[in-house]
């Protein structure tokens, strides 16, 4: 969604049964993780995003809102939004969300029943697919 | 808002435009037919006929009264009318000019014609004496002229239709009903209106005829006080019809 | 915007000869957001929206529109978009954009062209000879030309051809003040509009079976809006 030219390059692809706001701030973590959003690039105005997403502009200000809380962004007056400039950032959200993503992970697999070293092996197998599949970076 | 009645106006005659086009379009075409005809019939007879369509004018401006509105909810074009911030005059007043001038004008072209047939007979002779030689010709002139004017019958079909719109069912019968109601209201409330108005004097006027090089003079006179009241009757149907229009009508 | 609601409805029931298209329906919608008027087709969505519009009078009840009940003052500040064809065929396109424009104060001459443009509309052309999907982008570009505080869109992409519905879309979107306009949307389908709406009003014949702020009810249900019609008006 949020994309390298800070916002030309927009696919919207979210679950419409979830929080569309929450979904947002969720494309704009993980952007800075990924490492195509850095700290200082300038991320598409409200009005921009809720055009090209074809969200209502309300939602959209209301996760820009929270990204502000949460200290993601910072908007300059007059000049637009932008990505944090704290140089910890990167890490902090690409921890956090390592952290979110394994344990829905690990969650998923003991619904299923299996136990921590079934998990771990399957973890390994597929890490080892992955690597001889391709180069990794389009999944 | 404010200047907007022109607008209104200018759409309104744009909108009549065709029909009344057709309507003086066939007159002219029926009194082109009679002008062949003269030397073939008796001059009487096309002169009369010439003058029948004065009898329908009435009827037409009734009819179009009618209709000017009923194409506006046919056509859903209420949606727009009822959505506009203006007041109900514009949208009555503008439909009441219109079919008004329509009437004005299929009389012109019809006595129009019918002058021009009687000059091609030959020798200009006036309506009067016709009217004197062949007095089923002056009934049919002047009953047709004189007959509710067409601001008066344009008001009281509309009035009729807006009126019968509230109806909730049965929309026809309230209109064949509110026709010769409000009809019938024009004149009595005329009479009544008239009332203060009896100590205005007639106006006279006289009418020449040259008939074989001997000037015959007829005199006639107009009431003043019945065509007041009549007016203010009407002036109180027109108000109430745009009164209707802009706080009862629905879609 | 816990400003006042700019339209109130308090037990409002219409009937016509032979149905009740409304029955008892108490609403308060919030100023400054796009509505979603969600519910089958006859659940009286369109009857909501005309009477809004001061198009309609309600049998029982009353109805405010900014406080007042419709009238020709309300009729300044409301920009209602109806779902037939109601323009006059014999006018041009622009012809229509003049006529309607005389009667609004609130009309934006460089966003008409603008929205004219966006929707491929040629000036000169006459209304009865443009295609149906085109007839409706006419009325959409109509009803979004002027600022108007409160804009009713009756059933915009309803039998509208898909490229049509996301100019529509579109369109609706990039005008929007959101805060200052409020836009009510009715329609029976979700698709593309999921995302538009900051709050729902589900109707399902002629009463209210819900309201509430979408992403709330998005969350509570755990389904998209489409889900939570099809859910509650099971």
């Amino acid at each position: 969604m949020f994309g390298l030219n800070g916002g030309t390059q927009l696919q919207l692809r979210f679950d419409p049964e979830r929080p569309i706001y929450q979904q947002i701030i969720d494309e704009f973590k993980r952007a800075v993780a990924r490492g195509d959003l850095k700290p200082g690039d300038r991320i598409p105005s409200q009005r921009e995003l809720a055009t090209q997403a074809r969200v209502n502009p309300n939602t959209v200000q209301r996760a820009y809102r929270e990204m502000e809380w949460m200290g993601l962004v910072e908007t300059l007056r007059g000049q637009g939004t932008f990505v944090a400039g704290e140089p910890a950032l990167l890490a902090t959200l690409r921890a956090e969300m390592a952290d979110e993503a394994v344990e829905r992970y690990v969650g998923e697999m003991r619904a299923l029943g299996f136990s921590s070293q079934e998990i771990l092996e399957r973890t390994k197998r597929s890490l080892a697919q992955v690597k001889e599949g391709g180069d990794g970076n389009d999944g | 808002m404010k200047g907007a009645f022109w607008p209104m106006l200018r759409k309104e005659f744009r909108q009549a435009l065709p029909a009344a086009a057709g309507i003086i379009a066939a007159v002219m075409a029926w009194q082109m037919f009679l002008y062949t005809r003269i030397g073939r019939w008796p001059m009487d007879v096309v002169l009369i006929v010439s003058a029948l369509p004065f009898g329908f004018v009435p009827l037409w401006v009734l009819s179009r009264g009618l209709s000017t509105l009923r194409q506006e909810w046919a056509g859903n074009h209420m949606y727009l009318l009822l959505s506009l911030p203006i007041p109900g005059w514009y949208i009555a007043g503008a439909k009441v000019l219109v079919v008004t001038v329509e009437g004005l004008a299929y009389g012109v072209v019809i006595g129009a014609g019918w002058l021009l047939l009687a000059r091609g007979s030959g020798g200009l002779e006036l309506v009067a004496l016709e009217a004197v030689r062949l007095p089923w010709g002056a009934i049919i002139l002047l009953g047709g002229l004189s007959l509710t004017s067409p601001l008066a019958t344009a008001v009281v079909a509309q009035f009729s239709y807006v009126a019968s719109r509230l109806a909730p069912r049965l929309r026809g019968l309230a209109l064949a009903v509110l026709l010769p109601l409000s009809g019938w209201f024009v004149t009595r409330a005329g009479t009544v209106l008239a009332l203060p108005f009896l100590w205005l004097p007639h106006i006279d006027f006289t009418v020449h005829a040259v008939v074989d090089g001997v000037t015959v003079r007829s005199g006639m006179a107009l009431d003043v006080a019945p065509v007041i009241g009549s007016l203010l009757a009407v002036a109180a149907l027109f108000w109430a019809t745009a009164t209707l229009l802009e706080r009862d009508v629905e879609l | 915007m816990t400003a006042d609601p700019i339209v109130v409805l308090r037990d409002v029931y219409k009937r016509f000869p032979g149905a009740e298209a409304l029955r008892g329906v108490s609403l308060d919608l919030p100023a400054g957001q796009i509505v979603g008027l969600l519910g089958p087709n006859g659940s009286g969505k369109s009857t909501l929206l005309k009477l809004m519009a001061g198009l309609y009078r309600p049998s029982s009840g009353t109805v405010l529109v900014g406080g007042r009940a419709p009238d020709r003052r309300t009729k300044t500040i409301v920009s209602y978009l109806p779902e037939v064809d109601h323009l006059y065929p014999w006018m041009t396109v622009q012809g229509s954009l003049e006529f309607v424009r005389a009667f609004f104060a609130d009309w934006d001459d460089e966003r008409a062209r603008a929205l004219l443009d966006f929707m491929g509309l040629a000036p000169g052309k006459k209304v009865g000879a443009l295609s149906k999907g085109m007839r409706a982008r006419l009325r959409l570009v109509l009803a979004l030309a002027r600022s108007a505080p409160l804009v009713l869109l009756d059933e915009p992409l309803s039998g509208i051809d898909p490229p049509s519905r996301s100019r529509i879309v579109d369109a609706i979107l990039s005008e929007y003040r959101a805060g200052r306009q409020t836009i009510v949307i009715s329609t029976h389908e979700v698709l593309e509009t999921e995302a538009l709406f900051e709050q729902l009003v589900l109707l399902e014949s002629g009463t209210v079976k819900l309201q509430g702020d979408a992403e709330r009810l998005r969350a509570e249900f755990g389904r998209s809006v489409q889900g939570i019609m099809e859910e509650v008006l099971a």
